[in-house]
């Protein structure tokens, strides 16, 4: 992954639990596809967000949802005001997520100019099993809708 | 004040899922208990059966926040079963990679955990609003700390690169050395950190708790050393199991710990920083004299100052063993799998982390025994709760809820790291 790469990809969730994981599925699809393209971030929490998109123009957030829609479907959220639920991220038991990350970064000046979520509705977050079938098979498509979406970015 | 209850259902700015749960009847606070609901981890349980090789993959798992301490204790546990001593620069590495938690972990808490509760805020996103600079000097420093753990683990979340034995891989010097300028960076304002939080209105409040920690012949303690307390106990680690004890509370998910015939006991910051003072760098040192802490501190919200004083010597410490640092010939030795029982302890950002290891003669676990700091703190965590609240029921209801919420907060409780036990079970009332 180039270092220098102005596209960060942030895979968040634990591969462990379930459909959790979906973020690393994508991003082991999109990683042995082109692997120059952008570049990985793997930050430990709300502080570690915001250090990671310092310097990226786009920054492309892979994650599960439970918003109550059918398992497997892909949600697509850009920030712009609002956009990314308040309580985006909350579903870990370690404090701060991805919508405090942003509160941070907008209260510091250092809002990224563009970031893409990618949430796919998860069915069970089971520790030790595999993602559901449904959520297996959104896996290729998030991958190829991403990758449009680094191709359009460069 | 009549018969009441407070209850905070989910505590904010902890690491895992607490309450908070405080029975006042006629100025009397009767009971006084941190809730522990975060479902039980089992990891004890998982890694039976497993190859001895593959637990410090597994136990990086149990914390997001401090895979590392995790993976150094269960490492030294299964060194120590198999008869095997690492030295030199693996043993380096190791304390390295240590530093880039510790600052890591205490920034996270100093920073953005437990600075709000002495500004008056919520949280650290409205301190960042109105102290953007304040934060800012968090996030340099963490990203110090999470370089290094990245360079050494191989990433910055449950690092990959540990093995029994030592490392997959051994870092470049190149690679250490890359890091130097902005670990200097991190230790100057990590100096700047100690002064600005001794700074703070402190609650005046201090408490003669048993301190507990691990005490080495030369550093200030991370990964080796016997197990001291301030009532004069000087033990080997092999020897925990026969002075403290685990009990179950129903209100709990997290077991107890005690001292056995004692009682409650303090690991963490103020127990080594007490214990160990003499250990620090000089320049760590001279930041705790200038700060006015050259004595030991019993006042458990003074831990954001020695969180800080700790920082400095963890960039410290780093700084010195990268400038000395020269890549081992093999990034780890062999270990040959031994029918025995061994036992690890090492100092993870929250205090002491016990591991212990039964392995049968092909290197599969047959008992593992993992006790985490904040099971151990809990008991002093609710007799602060207790007696805090006594001395503050003056205070209006939201005032007094969020003086007991800071002294919960004052232990960085990881709760998630010490809910390991079987059975849940919430009382209510």
């Amino acid at each position: 992954m180039a270092g220098a790469s102005p596209i960060i990809v942030i895979p968040l969730g634990n591969r462990s639990m379930g459909d959790d994981g979906v973020g690393p599925a994508v991003l082991d699809l999109l990683a042995a596809d082109d692997a120059t393209a952008f570049a990985v971030r793997e930050p430990r929490d709300a502080m570690g967000m915001v250090a990671c998109w310092e310097g990226a123009s786009t920054t492309i957030v892979i994650d599960a949802a439970q918003s109550g829609a059918e398992p497997g479907t892909i949600h697509r959220m850009e920030h712009a005001d609002g956009v990314v639920p308040k309580d985006a991220g909350r579903m870990s038991s370690h404090g701060m997520g991805l919508a405090e990350a942003l509160a941070l970064s907008e209260a510091l000046g250092r809002t990224p100019p563009r970031l893409v979520v990618y949430a796919v509705e998860a069915a069970s977050f089971e520790p030790e099993a595999p993602l559901t079938p449904a959520v297996a098979a959104a896996v290729p498509t998030v991958a190829a809708q991403i990758r449009a979406e680094i191709e359009g970015a460069r | 004040m009549p018969r009441k209850t407070i209850k905070v259902q989910a505590l904010a700015r902890v690491e895992g899922e607490g309450g908070l749960y405080l029975r006042i009847n006629n100025d009397t606070v009767q009971d006084a208990r941190l809730e522990i609901f975060e479902p039980p981890r089992f990891f004890e349980a998982f890694l039976r059966g497993r190859g001895f090789m593959e637990t410090p993959d597994i136990v990086a798992r149990i914390c997001g926040i401090c895979p590392v301490a995790y993976q150094m204790s269960a490492v030294h546990a299964l060194e120590n079963t198999c008869g095997v001593t690492v030295d030199g620069p693996i043993r380096d590495l190791r304390r390295m990679l240590y530093c880039g938690e510790w600052i890591e972990s205490n920034v996270l808490h100093v920073y953005m955990l437990h600075a709000p509760d002495f500004l008056g805020y919520p949280s650290a996103i409205e301190l960042a609003k109105d102290h953007p600079g304040v934060v800012e000097k968090g996030l340099a420093l963490k990203k110090a700390g999470n370089d290094l753990v990245e360079a050494i683990g191989g990433r910055a979340i449950h690092p990959i690169n540990i093995k029994v034995g030592g490392f997959h891989k051994s870092p470049s010097k190149q690679k250490l050395r890359a890091l130097l300028d902005d670990m200097k960076r991190a230790r100057d304002i990590a100096v700047e950190t100690v002064a600005w939080a001794a700074s703070l209105d402190m609650p005046d409040y201090e408490r003669d708790y048993e301190f507990v920690t691990l005490r080495h012949d030369s550093e200030y303690p991370m990964n080796e050393g016997r197990i001291v307390s301030s009532a004069g106990m000087d033990i080997a680690v092999p020897d925990y199991e026969k002075h403290f004890e685990e009990v179950h509370v129903p209100h709990s998910t997290a077991l107890h710990s005690s001292i056995k015939g004692r009682g409650s006991y303090l690991v963490g910051p103020l127990a080594r920083f007490n214990l160990n003072r003499d250990r620090l760098s000089p320049l760590a040192a001279e930041a705790a004299r200038s700060a006015g802490y050259d004595r030991p501190c019993r006042n458990p919200f003074a831990s954001i100052v020695v969180r800080s004083i700790e920082v400095v010597e963890a960039c410290d410490e780093a700084i010195r063993l990268i400038e000395t640092y020269s890549p081992p010939d093999a990034p780890a030795v062999e270990v040959e799998p031994k029918s025995a029982t061994g036992f690890g302890a090492t100092e993870a950002p929250r205090g002491l982390l016990y591991h212990s290891y039964r392995l049968a003669a092909d290197g599969t676990i047959e008992m593992a025994r993992i006790i985490p700091p904040t099971s151990q703190n809990q008991p002093s965590i609710e007799q602060d709760l207790q007696e805090v609240a006594q001395r503050s029921l003056s205070l209006n209801e939201d005032a007094l809820t969020h003086l007991c919420e800071q002294t919960i907060r004052n232990y960085d409780p990881c709760i998630s790291c010490a809910t390991h036990f079987l059975k849940l079970n919430i009382e209510r009332t």
